[in-house]
């Protein structure tokens, strides 16, 4: 059953609709400004981090949106094919190890994965790929090997956070991927409209201009959401009440993921901020690099826009064991 | 009515003129760490090819008259304009430096600085100095050696002319990663009031003892707030 829109939502937009709005924006921004919101602390914070977390997403979501619509109009059907033909166990990790070449944010590689899928590629592959993106890639692991290089643990984080990392990505997609792309993707009205315009002999500039607007705005809506909500958490929450459990590695973990959720940092630069929790076990902080990138609250939105319902629920399900497993193993390995 | 993707592309030059406004006036360095700054003009110039994508498929016809369902999805995609316009110049104060802290302070082995400081030691070097000497005689922050200091004060004092906090955030990718680092200023009868999140232009010495380095302040200004905020 394809969901779409409400009727209400589907009736044309009026002028004084659209001039009511105008009207709401000018309203809030002149309240706003004699209301003097500006000067209360909270609201600047919540401003600040809200927008900086949007001015520094959206253009990924762009770039992503970009190879989203090159994906749906410009590569032949036979190309998926041939990979849809790959044994899995061999699609998989090939998957996951393609976040190398591709190094956007996690707002980037979920259009691409989307797209990736309801084209033909195993949808365990594409989630792979999805998951593992924003991890595996170059410069996310750069900005680990030098927040941890000081520590003399550079290459020991960088590695645990790749294997770590290539490991969820491997175990998420064969878990969560079972299903077909149709039971797996939440179909959108502009598909549906769209339904066919590759093949129907209509421009391909057209058509791609059409599928990138798409994309982007689509997602770009769930990072403003994703982004008000990280904001409001961090405006709210204040980090220190994780340190009291710092020295208990299982629970220590636990809170770092709790954090990593809440925080909803872009894994360039969650390496910078895992190096100063340190009062943390060193596995415990991997559990933040690996578990952040993957599960936050700005992704929640969009896996949850983006995928049927449960995913979030079945992809933490996948991710917690996972990841703590693996970051108990690594305190192991490192401790002096 | 109103075409949809004419007001689809007008959205998208909107946000593109937003990030030539951040890029322009220089306002990205309260947005964004220097490691991301490439960010904003990437995006007004990809946003505005974006846009002029989108105005070319005008000419293929067929468009849909804008629905009240895209109104309410572009409407969301505006909020952030509307924020910054609201609340322009807004900053990182006392407020998220109390939210952003771990506590970390001391409380565990020595552990370097993820960034290269500059020339002159500042509140990263005394932050990480007050948890290895090997560290702060490396990066000279040591006891009596002179200092200028510019932050916000992150905690006043408690009575007159006792110590303070002075902070300043070090930003590397955008303000949501934000970390501060902070030093304590004992106005060492230097008279005046600094209430929070004023920013301050601090110079004087540093003085070791059992808590850490204090900077023991032989002159206090009151400055505007840095055009890069950040450290």
């Amino acid at each position: 059953m394809i969901r779409t829109e409400s009727a209400g939502l589907r009736r044309p937009a009026t002028g004084p609709l659209m001039v009511g709005l105008a009207a709401l924006a000018a309203l809030l921004v002149v309240g706003g400004r004699l209301g003097g919101v500006g000067r209360i602390p909270a609201a600047e914070t919540f401003v600040l981090i809200f927008t900086s977390i949007v001015v520094e997403a959206l253009p990924f979501v762009l770039l992503g949106a970009l190879v989203s619509a090159l994906i749906e109009v410009y590569v032949p059907d036979k190309a998926f094919a041939r990979v849809g033909r790959l044994p899995l166990p061999l699609q998989l990790p090939a998957a996951a190890l393609g976040g190398f070449a591709f190094p956007v944010c996690e707002c980037g590689s979920v259009p691409v994965a989307r797209r990736l899928i309801s084209r033909g590629m195993h949808p365990a592959s594409g989630l792979a790929f999805m998951l593992a993106s924003p991890i595996l890639n170059p410069i996310v692991l750069a900005s680990t090997l030098i927040a941890y290089r000081g520590r003399g643990v550079g290459g020991a984080m960088v590695l645990g956070r790749a294997g770590l990392g290539l490991l969820l990505a491997i175990a998420a997609g064969w878990a969560i991927g079972g299903d077909g792309a149709k039971d797996l993707l939440r179909v959108r009205p502009s598909d549906v409209d769209l339904n066919g315009s590759r093949h129907a002999g209509g421009s391909r500039g057209a058509a791609f201009g059409e599928h990138l607007a798409n994309d982007f705005f689509f997602m770009g809506r769930f990072v403003v959401l994703g982004g008000a909500i990280a904001a409001l958490l961090q405006t709210s929450i204040p980090q220190s009440l994780v340190s009291g459990v710092a020295q208990t590695p299982i629970v220590g973990a636990l809170a770092l993921m709790g954090l990593a959720f809440v925080l909803s940092l872009c894994s360039e630069a969650d390496a910078f901020v895992a190096v100063s929790f340190v009062q943390f076990p060193l596995g415990s902080q991997l559990a933040f690099l690996v578990f952040g990138p993957v599960v936050d609250a700005k992704l929640a939105l969009l896996y949850g826009a983006t995928f049927r319902r449960r995913f979030v629920v079945r992809l933490i399900a996948v991710a917690l064991p996972v990841v703590l497993a693996g970051s108990l193993w690594f305190e192991v390995v490192v401790r002096p | 009515m109103i075409d949809g993707r004419l007001a689809r592309t007008a959205v998208l030059a909107l946000w593109a003129a937003f990030f030539a406004y951040l890029w322009l006036t220089g306002e990205m360095t309260r947005y964004l760490g220097p490691r991301t700054y490439w960010v904003v003009p990437f995006g007004a110039f990809t946003l505005l090819a974006a846009a002029g994508i989108h105005l070319m498929t005008l000419r293929s016809g067929g468009g849909r008259k804008l629905s009240v369902g895209q109104v309410a999805s572009l409407s969301v995609l505006l909020v952030p304009i509307v924020a910054v316009v609201m609340v322009p110049r807004a900053e990182l104060g006392a407020l998220a430096a109390s939210r952003k802290a771990t506590g970390g302070v001391g409380a565990a082995g020595y552990s370097a600085p993820p960034v290269t400081s500059g020339a002159e030691p500042s509140f990263i070097d005394v932050h990480f100095a007050n948890e290895s000497a090997e560290y702060g005689a490396k990066r000279g922050v040591v006891d009596g050696r002179p200092m200028e200091l510019v932050g916000f004060v992150s905690q006043p004092s408690a009575t007159p002319g006792t110590t303070f906090e002075l902070s300043r955030f070090y930003v590397s990718c955008c303000a949501a990663d934000a970390i501060p680092y902070s030093v304590m200023i004992d106005p060492a009868g230097v008279e005046g009031d600094f209430p929070v999140d004023t920013w301050l232009s601090v110079s004087g010495t540093l003085r070791q003892d059992t808590q850490g380095f204090t900077l023991e302040a032989q002159r206090i200004r009151e400055v505007d707030e840095p055009q890069d905020p950040y450290l």
